[in-house]
């Protein structure tokens, strides 16, 4: 297949900036050259602005598959992702039964290699997610587990978390935290501070995410195992990250921020519209301003999506008894574009849905070069649209982008030797 | 008791949503009811063709008690719901409950339920007027309004740069936050009073001051709106006792006589006696606490009457 004139946006290509045709043949990029004649029936692909930058690789969606699939099943996640311009996303083991076997590898695996989005999986830490003993990390990581983690809402208690970094050791293994002490925050809704007191709702402050975060950070200094903090939500956080780092700390894998972190903040929740009731909670103006220069500084590695799909009954309700959870594989590129307004800006937030999670997950770089495996990305940052619920692709609506004007879109991804367009 | 003016909103969510020209047309309509109400004849025939729900998803005997009589004043039709907080958990049960009886067209909705936010929850599925009776730890309007009217009857008609202190648990109150919102429309200055762990910690970014002292408080205010302590709404223990509380953070007897003013007290009931303020207090001649009951009537009754003018004239 030949991608006509697409301006290359990869600043680890020697091919960044410039506006080129791309041939693709049998799963590798081929040939790029300021122009390439299409051969006979060959699949051409042409759209005016059109940017190409490496396959957007996502952190830590959920998947209902199995268990809940009324969430979200395989092909509804990989419908919507494929929408968003990802090319694979490393789902959570938060499964139902979790995922903690060889078994569960090669089923998550079993659907890869044919269509746009291929699924990486993660495992279970702890065994059922109870936070007590180990899985069998060494036989998962050896079926593909790319990092163990017992998911977002809770921090792994501290023997857990110790006892997984020293193991994970043995293999070179990655252990995933989101840091998040449930006892502080009680029965906490929303971020503390001026919008909670407003609202009547219970807040949940700051320091439910920096107390477990700095003994995060210890623990690791103590085991010297390998750690990616995953959901970064507060400035104080970041700046406990830059204090490790600044001391010398060098275990830390990275970190990784949720678009819907970049793109709100509490004041969206004011009208009590439970799309916006996340976990972590959506914070302050300042806390997402310093999350975005993380981002354009390079300090927060990967920007991911923090899909959650819930369906009505149990997002459609008074905002206290409403789920926690947002969809947002369709939307990260196109609420980060609605910031990320300069060319400067987007090249760093293309390296954090890009090269970024691909390090953090220990996958080879992948830039937009000749020889290398084609897995790639095409969309444009031109133009502008509301988006609406004919454009999400999974079983829920329970999108807090809906209504709101968006620019650019996807336009097509390359994954599996095929060019998958976007209608 | 035709009234040019409206309300900016269709629906009485909570002081936060009106404008101080609501809150003034409210007022100022609640006295011409207050008239009514005193007459040897009390019903007006203005809702005559409305049919009113009163849905309490939580225990509530004064409110019910005083939106019914509004209603019944007015001549409205009226529907009563109630089911204890427990067997309602989930919002389907909400939305199927209010469902089923709008589907016996109803036109206006009053509703208490235990979520905070539950009205704008339902202002999003249906068509009717909805006036909140509280919500959770959120908002209780009417009770706010009222509490403005008995302060500006007791001081004598304007609320500007006078000094109102609640006093007690504002943490899981909703009364706290309406009054906020409806004195700092009025121009009043507000300051809370309690224990450091029933004050919201990020309270003054609503703009009223934070004390700890209550003799310090009283002696600052002119109105002393003292809160009941919910122990109801706290699963953990914010207060080491009852009998603790009382003693330092109480409206006692002892207190008041330290005091070198006149000042006025308010609760909006149901009082714990010896908890929050003692029996001697809210029985003297401060306490307006009875004629706030007195004009919650008239203040509902203007509620819901400026909301039924602005649906007709729709």
């Amino acid at each position: 297949m030949l991608l006509r004139s697409v301006s290359i946006t990869d600043t680890h290509s020697p091919h960044h900036g410039k506006t080129q045709d791309v041939r693709i043949a049998n799963g590798r990029i081929e040939a790029i050259a300021d122009e390439i004649s299409a051969r006979d029936g060959e699949e051409v692909f042409s759209h005016e602005g059109a940017r190409l930058s490496p396959g957007f690789v996502d952190i830590g969606a959920y998947l209902g598959d199995p268990g809940h699939e009324e969430r979200e099943d395989i092909a509804s996640l990989t419908a919507a992702a494929a929408a968003g311009g990802y090319v694979a996303v490393a789902v959570l083991p938060t499964t139902d039964p979790v995922r903690q076997s060889v078994a569960d590898m090669t089923y998550l695996a079993s659907h890869n290699g044919s269509s746009a989005v291929d699924l990486l999986p993660l495992a279970a830490l702890s065994r059922d997610n109870a936070g007590k003993d180990l899985t069998e990390m060494m036989e998962l990581a050896a079926a593909g587990a790319l990092a163990f983690t017992d998911g977002p809402g809770r921090s792994a208690p501290g023997n857990l978390l110790k006892r997984g970094l020293e193991y994970a050791k043995s293999f070179g293994g990655t252990i995933i935290d989101s840091p998040y002490d449930t006892d502080l925050a009680e029965d906490g809704q929303v971020h503390e501070g001026g919008v909670s007191v407003s609202l009547g709702l219970r807040g949940i402050p700051v320091m439910t995410e920096t107390i477990p975060l700095a003994r995060d950070l210890t623990i690791l200094s103590y085991t010297h195992g390998r750690l990616l903090l995953h959901l970064i939500s507060s400035a104080d956080s970041l700046q406990l990250i830059q204090e490790y780092r600044d001391g010398g700390g060098d275990r830390l894998v990275g970190c990784t921020v949720s678009a819907h972190h970049l793109t709100f903040t509490e004041e969206s929740l004011s009208g009590f519209d439970p799309n916006f009731k996340l976990l972590p909670p959506l914070r302050e103006t300042t806390d997402r301003e310093a999350l975005r220069n993380g981002v354009l500084e390079g300090r927060i590695e990967a920007i991911v999506s923090h899909h959650r799909a819930r369906h009505g009954e149990e997002k459609d309700l008074e905002f206290s008894y409403s789920a926690f959870g947002a969809r947002g594989l369709e939307t990260a590129l196109r609420q980060l574009l609605s910031w990320a307004d300069t060319d400067e800006k987007l090249e760093r937030v293309i390296a954090a849905l890009t090269v970024g999670p691909r390090r953090l997950l220990g996958l080879p770089p992948l830039s937009v070069a000749e020889g290398n495996p084609a897995q790639l990305t095409l969309f444009t940052t031109e133009g502008s649209s509301t988006f609406t619920v004919d454009q999400l692709r999974g079983k829920t609506t329970n999108s807090p982008l809906l209504g709101l004007e968006l620019p650019g879109r996807i336009l097509a991804t390359v994954n599996n030797d095929r060019l998958w367009t976007l209608a | 008791m035709a009234s040019v003016q409206q309300l900016s909103t269709k629906h009485v969510l909570g002081i936060k949503y009106l404008t101080a020209a609501d809150v003034e047309l409210i007022l100022d309509t609640a006295r011409e009811f207050k008239d009514v109400i005193n007459r040897p004849i009390k019903k007006v025939p203005s809702l005559r063709d409305i049919t009113i729900a009163n849905l309490f998803f939580e225990n509530s005997t004064r409110t019910r008690i005083s939106f019914e009589l509004a209603e019944k004043r007015l001549s409205a039709d009226t529907v009563n719901f109630s089911a204890s907080s427990s067997s309602v958990k989930k919002g389907e049960t909400l939305l199927d409950t209010v469902n089923n009886i709008l589907a016996m067209k109803v036109d206006m909705v009053v509703m208490r339920h235990p979520a905070p936010g539950a009205h704008h929850f339902l202002a999003g599925k249906i068509d009717a007027s909805i006036v909140n009776a509280g919500d959770g730890t959120h908002e209780h309007p009417t009770q706010a309004l009222l509490d403005a009217y008995s302060m500006r009857d007791a001081l004598g008609g304007d609320l500007r740069g006078k000094r109102v202190c609640i006093f007690g648990d504002v943490t899981h109150s909703r009364v706290a936050l309406s009054n906020i919102f409806c004195l700092q429309r009025l121009g009043a200055k507000v300051r809370v009073c309690g224990p450091p762990t029933l004050i919201p910690k990020f309270i003054g970014s609503l703009g009223v001051e934070v004390s700890y002292d209550v003799q310090d408080s009283l002696q600052w205010c002119d109105v002393a709106n003292v809160l009941r302590i919910q122990l109801e709404r706290q699963d953990t223990k914010y207060i080491p006792s009852l009998r603790e509380y009382n003693r330092h953070f109480g409206i006692t007897r002892a207190r008041m006589d330290r005091l070198d003013k006149e000042i006025v007290i308010m609760h909006p009931g149901p009082i714990n006696r010896g908890v929050e303020i003692d029996t001697e207090v809210a029985d003297s001649s401060h306490s307006i606490i009875l004629q706030q009951v007195e004009n919650g009537v008239a203040v509902r009754m203007s509620v819901l009457y400026l909301l039924a003018a602005r649906r007709n004239d729709a």
